[in-house]
């Protein structure tokens, strides 16, 4: 029955899931910062370039005086039932100082809030990028956790300012992979090196397939926005990383939360603890 | 087409002619047949290959016939005269049958290559919109085809992993036994359809003589009456019927169009060359008999020079195509030939012969007839087809039944047919039920030929009045 098999991976592999482009909807917003009444204005002005293509925000701006402990920070959430998050790491501590952490709050809002969060450069620390609040017109969007799935392109899509480039970025783990080919390679049933080709041919396949539909679905909207697509191999923290500092990007934007875990899947969590010069859209 | 096999049965070949036999020997060797026919019904529960178990056979049945001096030895003389010294074995195989079948499968399997079924496949499925009904009638309509075209087994594997991914797509999986079932029993009537369509075809149409174009010209009428009244008695019991809901509609439409058609098109000039080879194949194919020079090569040579072409495009690795060359067939085929000519020597077949002409008289007449085909479509449903065609055919030449006889016709739906009755009744059926327990369906034995029976009864009711009221 080898045969069933064969044409049915050629049918599953012709299959095309049609995107369709939806707005992100972000009329409310919520500011959840540590800094003093005064200095939360300032600070939101200084964010105006970077959200101003949004639209006009109804934005409840936090600061200091108004939480010290986690309940009471979802407690905020509860109330003002945001549509976007805007915060950054290392709230009401002094671990900003050193880039290991996110801090409690931001974790835990990171699990429990079901709208997307901007997480921007802690606005005491002296990593920022110096293009890192301006317009967002160089957006990388990860791919990598879930193919297919629309609600990155509406996500990356609605936040990338008009002109600007969105760049649907896959990095494949060529470490995982060369850990499968090891096991391939000691199957005599399997030819290891037709195997490493049509795995690897496969897998590149697939992250483009979901670009070129998400290629269509800009077309087929009326963004004034450029759709890219680059998918390799490589280390994906690694790689990610060069890529946002050699195109300059000043937005990365992924996928964090798995439906059947409550932490953050296995690849946001370094990146969102290491990627601090520029601001990161998680949803 | 003359083949050494039928050379043997008119006696064309003084080297293999009968001898006299007493009816212990006849008796032994119809005991022999008879447990090799249980042997190939229980194929599943013995867990043996069908090459294994009729090469026991064949070996046992060589082994007989030589201790009991049946099988007459000595040098195979050539048309021009010179004699050849070659095992007892090797002249009874119908070599142009395994030509047919080797070519034709290499050719198909490269020109898959080419992305042209999946093409035509993915078309139709976007042509049905992502409704049931318009995509049950292309589904059937194209198994009907492919299994006239290519062979009963592929066109089952194409359109039945098609239909499973197809439906999964439309999140329509409670439909899926329906669709499988009805393919399947599908894949019997287009392998009605052309002579090359099955191996049955393929041998009592070159023991009768029956050219391509006859039979294509006699057998499509049924086959368009017997595919239309499938899919509507199909879609009235499984309750196939379109979606009403327009907003339903509407999804279903847009998520089949999602299916790329050119995904599997590695090269586009390959794809065009594979369109043309199939059509000049079929062309060549129905044309054979009447081609000059090609006429005394045969359909083997055809099948065997198309496959030789396609396989240029792979050059350097032919050898991924012989390996999946279906050598259980091929070697089923041979030992069944040398088993059949042996029975034939030991005069089985002569005493086949006599059961056969009681049954269906001196004189062909309606009874006759109609009973020979629901017997061929009975016997079929629980053991393979082919060694019943192989040797009613070899019966009815030896009876001298001329080209225009219905008995020809009645073994030929007789023996396509009824696969239909039984899961195990023909190769594309199993797979059709193995397709089904795939998707974890439940398909038993006797659950299979409650649902296929009321389709199978009406196709070989419809077949015995064809026959009758209009091939006799």
């Amino acid at each position: 029955m080898s045969k069933v098999d064969q044409f049915e991976s050629v049918f599953r592999a012709a299959e095309r899931d049609i995107a369709e482009f939806t707005p992100l909807q972000c009329s409310k917003a919520l500011l959840v910062t540590d800094l003093a009444s005064d200095e939360i204005d300032a600070y939101w002005q200084s964010l105006s370039r970077f959200t101003e293509h949004l639209g006009s925000l109804d934005c409840l701006k936090v600061g200091k005086a108004d939480f010290s402990r986690v309940e009471e920070t979802l407690k905020l959430l509860e109330a003002h039932q945001p549509e976007l998050i805007f915060t950054y790491r290392n709230l009401h501590s002094e671990a900003w100082q050193f880039p290991h952490s996110l801090g409690e709050h931001l974790d835990v809002l990171c699990q429990k809030a079901s709208c997307p969060i901007l997480i921007l450069p802690h606005p005491k620390a002296g990593y920022a990028a110096q293009h890192s609040l301006e317009t967002p017109t160089r957006v990388i969007a990860l791919t990598d956790h879930l193919n297919h799935d629309i609600s990155l392109l509406n996500m990356g899509a609605s936040i990338t300012a008009p002109g600007g480039t969105l760049a649907l970025t896959h990095v494949e783990d060529a470490q995982v992979f060369e850990r499968y080919m090891s096991a391939i390679s000691m199957i005599p049933g399997i030819e290891t090196d037709s195997a490493r080709q049509l795995i690897g041919e496969q897998l590149l396949k697939s992250a483009r397939d979901y670009a070129t539909s998400c290629e269509k679905a800009i077309e087929a909207s009326d963004l004034k926005i450029e759709l890219t697509c680059e998918v390799d191999f490589g280390s994906r923290l690694e790689d990610i990383v060069h890529k946002i500092e050699s195109q300059k990007a000043n937005l990365l934007v992924m996928h964090n939360r798995d439906d059947d875990q409550l932490a953050m899947h296995g690849l946001a969590y370094p990146l969102v603890v290491e990627v601090r010069q520029i601001p990161i859209l998680l949803f | 087409m003359t083949l050494p096999f039928f050379i043997a049965a008119t006696g064309g070949n003084e080297t293999i002619a009968h001898q006299p036999v007493s009816s212990g020997i006849t008796y032994l060797f119809t005991g022999l047949l008879v447990l090799m026919i249980a042997s190939l019904a229980m194929e599943e529960k013995i867990h043996a290959k069908k090459s294994l178990i009729v090469g026991v056979f064949a070996v046992i049945a060589l082994f007989l016939g030589s201790a009991l001096h049946i099988i007459p030895f000595g040098p195979i003389t050539l048309p021009n005269g010179h004699t050849l010294e070659i095992p007892v074995y090797i002249p009874g195989v119908d070599w142009g049958v395994i030509a047919i079948i080797v070519g034709s499968s290499v050719f198909v399997d490269v020109t898959s290559r080419s992305g042209l079924f999946t093409w035509i496949a993915i078309k139709l499925t976007k042509f049905s919109q992502g409704n049931p009904v318009k995509l049950l009638w292309c589904y059937g309509l194209m198994t009907v085809v492919f299994s006239a075209v290519l062979n009963n087994v592929t066109a089952m594997i194409i359109v039945g992993s098609l239909t499973g991914v197809s439906l999964g797509k439309l999140n329509m999986r409670d439909k899926l036994l329906g669709f499988l079932l009805i393919e399947g029993l599908l894949t019997n009537i287009g392998g009605l359809l052309t002579l090359i369509s099955s191996v049955p075809n393929i041998i009592v149409g070159n023991a009768a003589g029956i050219s391509f174009l006859s039979f294509f010209v006699k057998a499509s009428p049924y086959v368009a009456v017997a595919t239309c009244a499938t899919l509507l008695l199909g879609a009235k019991l499984f309750k196939i019927q379109p979606i009403a809901d327009p907003a339903e509609r509407e999804k279903a439409r847009q998520q089949i169009q999602g299916f790329d058609e050119n995904d599997g098109i590695e090269s586009k000039n390959f794809f065009w060359f594979g369109a043309i080879m199939l059509g000049l194949f079929i062309i060549t194919i129905a044309s054979a008999s009447a081609l000059p020079w090609i006429k005394e090569l045969g359909m083997g040579f055809v099948a065997l020079s198309f496959a030789t072409i396609m396989l240029i495009r792979y050059k350097s690795k032919v050898d991924e195509f012989y390996r999946s060359i279906d050598w259980d067939l091929i070697g089923f085929f041979m030992a069944l030939f040398v088993v059949i000519n042996v029975l034939e020597h030991a005069e089985v077949l002569t005493l086949i012969g006599k059961g056969i002409r009681a049954m269906i008289g001196t004189e062909e007449s309606l009874f006759g007839t109609g009973a020979l085909l629901v017997a061929s479509a009975g016997f079929s449903s629980v053991t393979d087809n082919i060694p019943l065609a192989a040797m009613l055919a070899k019966i009815l030449s030896a009876q001298g039944a001329p080209t225009t006889s219905p008995l020809w016709w009645s073994v030929v739906f007789g023996a396509n047919l009824g696969g239909n009755l039984t899961p195990i009744g023909s190769a594309s059926t199993l797979v059709a039920v193995t397709i089904i327990h795939k998707y974890k369906l439940t398909m038993s034995f006797a659950g299979f030929v409650k649902i296929a029976l009321p389709y199978a009864i009406m196709q070989i009711t419809l077949a015995a009045a064809y026959v009758l009221l209009f091939l006799r």
